[in-house]
């Protein structure tokens, strides 16, 4: 007892001060700021300077005004993306639906399907398309007459990739309801539609608006599908590109650039007030949904998701088939020789390593980035204003298109005034601009993640003596590891599919293989290119597969996560 | 190092500098204040803690009970005023530098860490053995009386053991102060019974200087050696909990302590105080002060009769509501003048005859020495 009962003679004890309040966020904030601010404000300052870097004010857009060809690629971009968006959301809604409302068998598996889309380039249904429509496909007669290769193309290949999107937010909106509010219902004597109407319907409202403006921004910002199954049909996203790469035009570049910002910045603004009105409305103690048995509508929904699904399964499974099969459509005889000239055709092959360092150099700066970042705001580390700074910055990238942030690049760092000129052309800047592409949703995963730990226990620990920097090694890490593993795994996969930021940055050198498809379309050469994207989404499979494996041994090791008494 | 190695040993001081610690209070408190924003959270605090005392800040949400605690541990900056922990100024230090340990409500434990890590957190930046630190943990445990769960997670924990870890965690490094934020209010009743008074038993064997925020007032005034009474950021009374029961600064302090009946004074002559439409008279010993705006007594304090108890001057009424509290009933009386306001009476339960019921007619009266005049605000 003698030592419990020892009293400190001094009230001031000697403390080493930890400067990591002090020194990361400011620093942190000019790295990010530089990967994404300053790109971004090159290109809004580029659409209004003429070609000498004169001040021009509107002439650049008045000059495309004047392009009739332009204007009609805008028009479809919009209506295009709208038609897509509300197919997408009539598919997503009733499968969502079925997956966390209802007790339709095969729901794991349904998902699984539903979501395998996103291990895919957003090519890749458009090469199953090809091979099922196209001007050879198998059930070309099924388009009555009409072409896949134009708006018809666009939008199958569209709902397509916004479908799992779409799903994910949907079924996560669909399952924060209230058990109780349905238990209400049910005293009243609300019968299943009527509680379905005035209870499932407004609860899920906001999701729905989030979902769909999601789903918009993914196909009106895409680049990979109308350039594969565009044909003739101009849109922003084809245009941005071949004005700046056919045309040199950069100027225009950067008013088309504008105009692919600017909807995508109303999109993302709708979907941050929507996902807010979402957060008040579940409270701490909602209790969760039970999924109701109702057998007639559980069997319609699950003949719905069947059809689905067979889609899904139909239209990748037919771009893997074209992949091996010898000659399409003369030869339908299967072999691995398309897949044989990835690997003996030294450029390709190239590609291939590029695309793995891309995704790991991805990965492992993004996670490290990521885990800064969403720590100090979580915990809020130094300065406010530097805090919202680093906020804000972190939050930016998700409403830029990636085409319209890879011709920020284009523009910011070709500048030979810029320090960082040195880096144009190397796969180190195609990574920041990946990393920087895909940073805000890894960012509130971390965010989130953190601020579930009570902020007591960092006060705790500070009254014991130890630091940020020693709290973040002793406590946070173990709390995060497992988010970070999963952090780690979406920068994996998006920067094995991603094309359209890098469009602009690869060279013959740094060229990935999702570039490498788009080239081996511009060619003709469909098989290869779909032998390519199949690599790509085989490689991302394994990635998920071992993110979730990592994943699940770390929680099972961290014997602290398990509630038993 | 010099620094870290004061954890564990008394630091000799000049004799002279130990005699002015006795003699001084070990926590002094000057002028301090804290806004935020436009609103004052605390407002000019003046509070002498003496050494081994342990103080309770009590006062209901809001009042900046919180805030004061955390501006002793440096978690907030004041705006003004002075914080001396024995005797050496520590309102500029960050809380890594100021000497204390603190409990929280949430028990902030640490949750990838068992028990023993927990409570060994703070010990690992300071140079000790292995064996050295375990022991100390184990002593901790003991301490807290957890020696069988050194090992357990804190999910694996019931609250009010998690509590106890939070405790011994807080004691590790032997701190000069121990700073307690609403510890008890997120458990279970009789969990809290029990843990408030093992915490007072801890606090008294090894002697440490502690303040404990509460909004509970019999958690307050059950262990506290003295309580302070805060309100929208002034303290309104301090002193111990028989002090602020029995002679309350004004109607804040009474009624925060327990219900009372107040009733407004209309007139005094003499020791004969016109109050609610009743009348009473006072005892010795309440002073009546010019500008007394409230005659009060507990509802404990009430007499319920047939006739009107000696010397009070007894009230008839009916009884509008009866309230069962197992050895005691709590009756509302609708007096039977006009404009009088229901009085709230507290009585044993009857051994022999029947209680009053709903509807009867009763006589109310106090006892001359039970009444007191307090003022709105202090």
């Amino acid at each position: 007892m003698a030592e419990i009962s020892a009293v400190s003679g001094t009230a001031a004890r000697q403390v080493r001060p930890d400067p990591t309040g002090q020194i990361v966020p400011p620093v942190l904030l000019v790295v990010l700021a530089t990967a994404t601010l300053l790109p971004i404000g090159a290109l809004l300052v580029r659409a209004f300077l003429g070609k000498d870097g004169a001040f021009v004010g509107l002439d650049n857009f008045l000059r495309y005004g004047a392009e009739p060809g332009l204007v009609i690629a805008a028009w479809n971009s919009l209506s295009l993306s709208m038609i897509a968006t509300v197919i997408a959301m009539a598919l997503a809604f009733p499968f969502a639906y079925a997956l966390v409302r209802t007790a339709m068998p095969g729901r794991g598996i349904f998902r699984l399907i539903a979501l395998l889309p996103l291990l895919a380039p957003s090519l890749l249904p458009a090469f199953g398309l090809v091979y099922l429509f196209g001007n050879q496909g198998w059930l070309k007669g099924w388009l009555l007459g009409e072409s896949l290769y134009g708006p018809v193309g666009i939008i199958l290949a569209s709902v397509f990739y916004a479908f799992p999107h779409a799903v994910l937010i949907l079924s996560a909106g669909l399952s924060a309801g209230d058990q109780r509010h349905y238990e209400a219902a049910r005293a009243l004597r609300a019968g299943p539609w009527r509680r379905f109407v005035t209870v499932t319907l407004p609860s899920c409202r906001y999701a729905a608006i989030s979902a769909a403006s999601i789903a918009f921004i993914l196909v009106f910002t895409d680049f990979g599908i109308p350039s594969v199954v565009g044909g003739s049909t101009n849109v922003l996203a084809t245009d941005i590109y071949k004005l700046v790469i056919g045309r040199f035009d950069f100027e225009m570049g950067a008013v088309v650039g504008v105009l692919l910002l600017l909807p995508a910045i109303v999109a993302y603004a709708i979907d941050w007030l929507a996902r807010k009105s979402q957060r008040a409305m579940i409270t701490g103690k909602s209790v969760p949904i039970r999924a109701e048995r109702l057998p007639l509508r559980d069997l319609v929904l699950f003949l719905f998701a069947t059809l689905v699904a067979i889609a899904i399964l139909g239209i990748i499974g037919m771009a893997i088939f074209g992949s091996l099969v010898k000659f399409w459509p003369y030869n339908l005889s299967l072999g691995l020789q398309n897949y044989e000239r990835l690997f003996s055709d030294a450029d390709e092959f190239r590609a291939l390593g590029n695309s793995l360092i891309l995704a790991f150099g991805t990965a492992l700066a993004g996670t490290g980035l990521v885990a800064l970042s969403g720590w100090l705001i979580a915990r809020k580390l130094g300065n406010g204003m530097i805090r919202n700074g680093l906020q804000g910055v972190a939050m930016m990238p998700v409403a830029v298109p990636g085409l319209v942030l890879g011709l920020g690049y284009v523009f910011f760092f070709n500048n030979p005034a810029n320090p960082l000129h040195a880096l144009q052309g190397s796969l180190a800047l195609i990574i920041l601009c990946t990393v920087a592409h895909f940073y805000t949703v890894p960012h509130l995963m971390v965010v989130n993640e953190l601020l579930r730990l009570d902020r007591e226990i960092d006060l705790a620990a500070q009254a014991l003596r130890i630091g940020p920097a020693g709290t973040a090694r002793r406590i946070h890490g173990s709390v995060l590891l497992p988010t970070l593993i999963d952090v780690a795994g979406y920068f994996f996969v998006n920067a094995m599919t991603t094309v359209s930021a890098l469009i602009f940055l690869f060279t013959a050198q740094t060229r990935p293989a999702s570039i490498a498809v788009i080239n081996l379309v511009e060619g003709s050469r469909i098989g290869q290119a779909s032998a390519f994207a199949v690599v790509i989404m085989v490689l991302s499979m394994v990635a998920a597969c071992i993110q979730l494996t990592l994943r699940h041994l770390v929680i099972r090791a961290q014997g602290w996560r398990r509630q038993t008494p | 190092m010099a620094g870290l190695a004061t954890a564990f040993s008394v630091v000799s001081e000049p004799v002279t500098s130990r005699v002015a610690a006795i003699a001084a209070p070990y926590l002094s408190i000057v002028g301090l204040t804290k806004r935020f924003g436009s609103a004052v959270v605390v407002s000019d605090v003046n509070l002498d803690v003496p050494r081994g005392e342990l103080l309770c800040i009590l006062g209901p949400s809001g009042c900046g009970k919180t805030t004061l605690l955390r501006l002793i541990a440096g978690f907030e900056a004041a705006d003004s005023g002075s914080i001396r922990q024995a005797g050496s100024e520590i309102s500029a230090l960050p809380p890594e530098a100021r000497d204390f340990g603190i409990v929280f409500q949430s028990y902030a434990l640490f949750p990838n860490r068992s028990a023993a890590r927990n409570i060994g957190f703070g010990l690992e930046t300071l140079p000790l053995s292995r064996t050295e630190r375990a022991a100390r943990i184990r002593e901790l445990l003991a301490l807290v009386g957890l020696e069988g769960h050194a090992d357990k997670y804190p999910s694996q924990l019931s609250g009010g053991q998690q509590q106890r870890v939070a405790l011994a965690r807080a004691l590790a490094l032997s701190p000069g102060l121990l700073l307690l934020d609403e510890p008890l209010s997120a458990l279970d009743a009789n969990v809290r019974a029990s843990l408030r008074d093992e915490l007072r038993q801890v606090q008294r064997r090894i002697g440490i200087t502690s303040i404990m925020v509460t909004h509970d007032q019999q958690e307050a005034l059950s262990i506290a050696d003295r309580v302070v009474v805060m309100n929208a950021g002034r303290i309104e009374q301090i002193g111990t909990p028989a002090e602020l029961y029995q002679c309350p600064a004004n109607l804040f302090v009474a009624r925060f302590l327990g219900e009372v009946n107040a009733l407004p004074v209309t007139s005094i002559s003499g020791n004969i105080v016109q109050a609610g439409g009743h009348v009473f008279r006072l005892g010795g010993s309440q002073a009546p002060c010019g500008s007394a705006g409230y005659l009060c007594f507990r509802p404990s304090a009430v007499r319920i009769g047939m006739e009107a108890a000696g010397g009070a001057v007894g009230t008839r009424g009916r009884v509008s509501s009866v309230a069962f509290l197992g050895d005691r009933l709590r009756l509302e009386i609708q007096p039977e003048i006009q404009n009088g306001g229901p009085l709230v009476a507290e009585i044993p339960f009857p051994r022999f005859g029947n209680p009053p019921g709903l509807g009867d007619h009763v006589t109310v009266s106090v006892e001359p020495d039970q009444l007191f005049l307090l003022d709105d605000h202090g």
